[in-house]
């Protein structure tokens, strides 16, 4: 090794480097403030509702005295029809949502990345059979089969309902990503990587795929966003039978004891639907600055 | 050191099916024999990158075959074709396309080093890279090895092109237009390092460009083979080829290329054509393809049968054409019907 | 020289680019003239900051370059002077077909492709209607067909074509027959035989010659290549960095170089007549516009380079008549050139 000066042995440290990569990455986020901003409600969110919930009673007490109030200092996003605080269960709410949404984001992801890069780099029968797969799915409406699925196979933990989305949700990316590799699969640096002998794993997993990692990255956003409204869906027709507190049992609630048609409730309703909202709007936003992210050409030095 | 030769034969390549079908590549046959060095020479759509891409068996030729010391490479036992792989080696024009720009240049290079166990420690990995950097001429190594390809000037990132293929010891490598995306003042360097790879290392060429000056430095001691619509229409030693081309139009080429001298290029002798128009593949003219377009053209002769690639045979020296073999004294080599439409055509206009 | 009158002058120019990176210096103090039937050629790499030379001469430069600095005067036919860095944009429109025409190196994608070339000629005549009013309906096709005919194509086949049915060497003789159209006394030519076949670039010089010999316009060529320069120009600026380091008449430039980047260029460049000749690169790479060396921006990459280069950029000076140069040591330059003479008349010989 080079002789090492101050600098590179911090460089060399794995620590120095995670460090420099998050801020390198950080000051990329940033080229784009409506991304960056959208970075940092996501961040927030994703904060305040997993970490919120370790300083606050995991049961928010109940208050017959309190029904349906408007906000107010002690109150700020007012009660629910059991004068329990709406704010707590915002913030407590979230965690099975996100929870959800991310896992069942991954395993449709991963599913879509790994059949469409493999179909379209390899070809002949395996790509038929990923495409005739993936048509399949696409043609069965997913959500009523979501729901009959839930009715029968009585989803009692997070994992099992993210991995119904998640086996559900990915033949439309998978296709976008078969077509992506059909045309990077040409370029010359994968024909050398060919002549090189190199192996299909290689060429899939390490040429191909990290060039798409901006657009991946992209559509596991969306992914999320979708799962999330998949999972709210659910709960809200009553078909996930989970116990805690969350967005999608908020919603559920207010609409099974009638508080949609009461107007002191509107807070009440409102504000699960408005930090889905919020997050998803997030995300999106986030999108703009991700591309950035995972070009090289702008990590300068890196 | 040993190598083993390769051979096209008869291979042809197409594309599209039907009426739209086009035929790249023609019936084309050469042997490439151990630290030989063969330019391909045409203009775009002459179908050398086919042929190129036919050589490194990164294309199967619809018809023909590609044998490598005389076995056919999809007929190979496994180990061999392994060996093969390993062997023949490519590289590509545009340096902006050929290297992964995710990548930098220690991951490229020791991607094929760890793939083939070549080399078995890290520090033995560490000397292989800074040595294949500097035997492409990227030195210091130590300031290469942590670029991104965007870091990188055009004729480095060929540099790391050629350092990528060298780290397999090849035998034999395709390199296909490695120079003309690079800059003016880059590119002898470029090839003298080539050069030197084939001095030092016996590595055999197929060395394909657009620019016959370039070709003749490159293979000043080897072969250029001039390809036109998918056709070899001349192949001989440069020496030869360059000083006194047989196939009219191989010196069409040769008396319009532009020279960087003032007097030597104004004052050149000028072929000049009867159409200034490429065929389309689509549409071939019969008989001799170059026909519409060559000054020295005979009615019958020339639009009846397709030349075949040795109608003129100088010793080592080939050339498609049948009016060169008939000035020649190589009458017998054209077939009947052709001389017989050829006579008949003078007959009529005497 | 004398007696030429010169059609263009400009004076001290300097160009450059606003970047995310900084300021791009893509043209600094250039300065040359332009005789009425003379044909320079601009020879050098990629960021040399020859093509936004050619762009300024006819202001269409990007929307982040500025003309920092420097005149540009153009003598129109009415011998009226018109400074290019203050013309306003109708002015400009006028100028930019009537006086001087450009060909672009991407010519053989700026042909609409809906459009029959006949049309492309009709366009190009109606935006200057108010001062060309005459040239419609039979007038039109007339000077169209002369046009044509100047650039060896058929009339009668090409008029009626979409330029999908014509060959990339056609479109390109299409793009300087329009550029004629309103017969401006200067073309200027974006690498014009660049990414065209051996044979077609062949076409394209012998129009452009007759261009030149018969029809006596004056020509701006803009290239990396030196056998166009040999081909076809008077005179050659070698251009570095965004600065012309030699200028002189192109039997100067192509046999008594005094600049080694000139010297560099030529040593690298094979040429197919005569034996096998030693070649050699000129070490290193163009240098990055926004962070140019300090002195001769030539110095890290010459052979010649003293304490000198490194610390002062050399001003263009007078080497021979009509040959000037930017280089400390031209001289020595110059016959470390004439004592290798001995072998390029060898060379010579070899080539007869």
């Amino acid at each position: 090794m080079a002789a090492t000066t101050g600098e590179s042995r911090y460089r060399d440290s794995a620590v120095g480097r995670v460090l420099a990569w998050f801020i390198s990455t950080l000051k990329l986020m940033a080229r784009n403030r409506v991304g960056f901003a959208g970075f940092l409600v996501v961040s927030t969110i994703v904060l305040v509702t997993f970490i919120g919930p370790v300083f606050l009673p995991s049961e928010v007490p109940v208050n017959v005295n309190e029904i349906y109030e408007t906000p107010s200092l002690s109150h700020p996003l007012g009660t629910d029809s059991e004068g329990k605080d709406v704010l707590l269960q915002v913030i407590n709410g979230g965690r099975p949502i996100l929870t959800i949404g991310f896992l069942a984001a991954a395993i449709s992801t991963t599913i879509a990345v790994t059949l469409g890069s493999l179909g379209g780099f390899v070809g002949g029968r395996v790509d038929t059979g990923f495409t005739w797969l993936a048509d399949m799915v696409l043609t069965i409406p997913q959500l009523p089969l979501l729901a009959v699925l839930a009715g029968i196979l009585r989803l009692n933990s997070k994992i099992a309902v993210a991995g119904l989305i998640g086996l559900l949700f990915w033949p439309t990316l998978m296709r976008a990503i078969r077509a992506q590799v059909l045309s990077l699969k040409e370029r010359d640096y994968v024909e050398s990587a060919r002549a090189l002998g190199l192996g299909t794993p290689h060429i899939v997993f390490r040429e191909i795929a990290p060039n798409m990692a901006g657009y991946i990255a992209i559509n596991f956003t969306l992914a999320v966003t979708s799962s999330m409204y998949a999972v709210v869906g659910l709960t809200l027709l009553g078909l996930v039978p989970l116990s805690e507190e969350n967005w999608g049992v908020m919603i559920n609630l207010a609409w099974t004891r009638g508080a949609i048609f009461s107007k002191d409730s509107v807070f009440y309703i409102m504000s699960p639907i408005a930090a889905i909202a919020l997050f998803q709007l997030g995300l999106v936003a986030m999108n703009r600055s991700l591309s950035e992210i995972f070009d090289p050409r702008l990590r300068r030095g890196a | 050191m040993s190598g083993t030769p390769i051979e096209l034969e008869h291979a042809s390549r197409s594309y599209g099916s039907g009426s739209q079908q086009v035929r790249a590549v023609d019936d084309v046959s050469f042997t490439i024999e151990p630290g030989q060095t063969l330019c391909l020479v045409g203009e775009s759509g002459c179908g050398k990158s086919t042929t190129g891409r036919m050589t490194a068996g990164l294309l199967e030729p619809s018809q023909g075959r590609v044998l490598y010391g005389e076995k056919e490479i999809d007929a190979l036992p496994d180990a061999e074709k392994r060996r093969f792989r390993q062997a023949v080696q490519i590289i590509h024009q545009d340096p902006y396309a050929s290297l992964n720009p995710i990548r930098n240049v220690t991951q490229i290079l020791s991607a094929p080093l760890r793939r083939h166990k070549l080399t078995k420690s890290r520090s033995e990995l560490q000397n292989r890279l800074r040595e294949l950097l500097e035997t492409v001429g990227l030195t210091p190594p130590e300031e290469f090895l942590k670029k991104y390809p965007h870091q990188l000037s055009g004729g480095q990132r060929q540099r790391v092109s050629v350092a990528r293929a060298l780290t397999v010891d090849p035998e034999f490598i395709v390199a296909d237009e490695p120079v003309s995306m690079v800059d003016v003042s880059m590119r002898i360097g470029l090839l003298n390092m080539l050069l030197g790879l084939q001095k030092d290392l016996g590595v055999a060429f197929l060395f394909i460009t657009h620019d016959l000056a370039v070709a003749k430095h490159f293979s000043w001691e080897g072969r250029i083979g001039v390809m036109y619509l998918g056709r070899m229409v001349e192949l001989g030693p440069t020496q030869k080829l360059v000083r006194e081309p047989v196939h009219p139009y191989t010196r069409a080429l040769i008396s319009a290329l532009p020279e960087a001298d003032p007097e030597l290029t104004r004052n050149k002798e000028r072929l000049s054509l009867r159409s200034p128009d490429i065929p389309s593949l689509l549409d071939l003219p019969a008989g001799c393809p170059f026909h519409p377009r060559c000054p020295m053209y005979e009615e019958g002769l020339c639009d009846t049968d397709r030349p075949a690639e040795d109608a003129v045979i100088l010793e080592e020296h080939l050339a498609a054409c049948y009016v060169a073999a008939r000035e020649l004294g190589q009458e017998d080599r054209i077939p009947e019907s052709s001389r017989a439409a050829g006579a008949e055509a003078a007959r009529r206009t005497a | 020289m004398e007696g030429r009158a010169d059609v263009l002058s400009v004076r001290e120019l300097e160009i450059g680019y606003e970047t995310g990176r900084g300021l791009v210096r893509a043209v600094r103090g250039v300065s040359f003239d332009l005789g009425d039937d003379e044909s320079l050629a601009f020879i050098g790499e990629s960021g040399s900051g020859k093509t936004t030379l050619g762009l300024s001469l006819v202001r269409l430069l990007p929307q982040n370059a500025s003309i920092a600095k420097g005149e540009i005067a153009f003598r129109a036919a009415s011998e009226e002077v018109l400074d290019l860095t203050t013309l306003d944009d109708e002015d400009l429109r006028r100028f930019r077909w009537e006086e001087c025409a450009m060909v672009f190196q991407s010519a053989l994608n700026a042909l609409n492709p809906v459009m029959r070339i006949r049309d492309h000629f009709a366009d190009t005549a109606k935006d200057h209607s108010e001062t060309n009013g005459s040239l419609k309906g039979r007038a039109l096709t007339e000077r169209a067909t002369e046009c044509l005919e100047m650039v060896q194509l058929d009339p009668g086949r090409v008029l009626g074509s979409f330029p999908h049915e014509l060959s990339g060497g056609m479109r390109q003789r299409v793009m300087i027959a329009l550029g004629l159209l309103l017969n401006p006394r200067v073309l200027i030519l974006d690498e014009p035989t660049t990414a065209l076949d051996v044979l077609t670039q062949r076409a394209i010089i012998e129009v452009l010659r007759t261009l030149k010999v018969e029809h006596r316009f004056a020509m701006i060529f803009v290239s990396h290549d030196l056998s166009l320069a040999a081909e076809l120009a008077d005179r050659v600026a070698t251009t570095y960095a965004g600065r012309i380091v030699e200028l002189g008449e192109v039997e100067q430039i192509f046999y008594h170089p005094r600049h080694p980047y000139t010297v560099g260029l030529l040593d690298a460049v094979p040429t197919l007549a005569g034996g096998q000749q030693e070649l050699s690169s000129i070490p290193g790479s163009p240098p990055d516009l926004i962070d140019l060396p300090t002195g001769c921006k030539f110095h890290p990459r010459c052979p010649y380079a003293t304490d000198k280069c490194r610390e002062e950029d050399p001003p263009l000076i007078e080497v021979a008549p009509a040959q000037t140069a930017a280089c400390w040591h031209w001289e020595k330059v110059g016959s470390d050139w004439e004592a290798r003479g001995g072998e390029i008349h060898e060379r010579d010989a070899n080539r007869a």
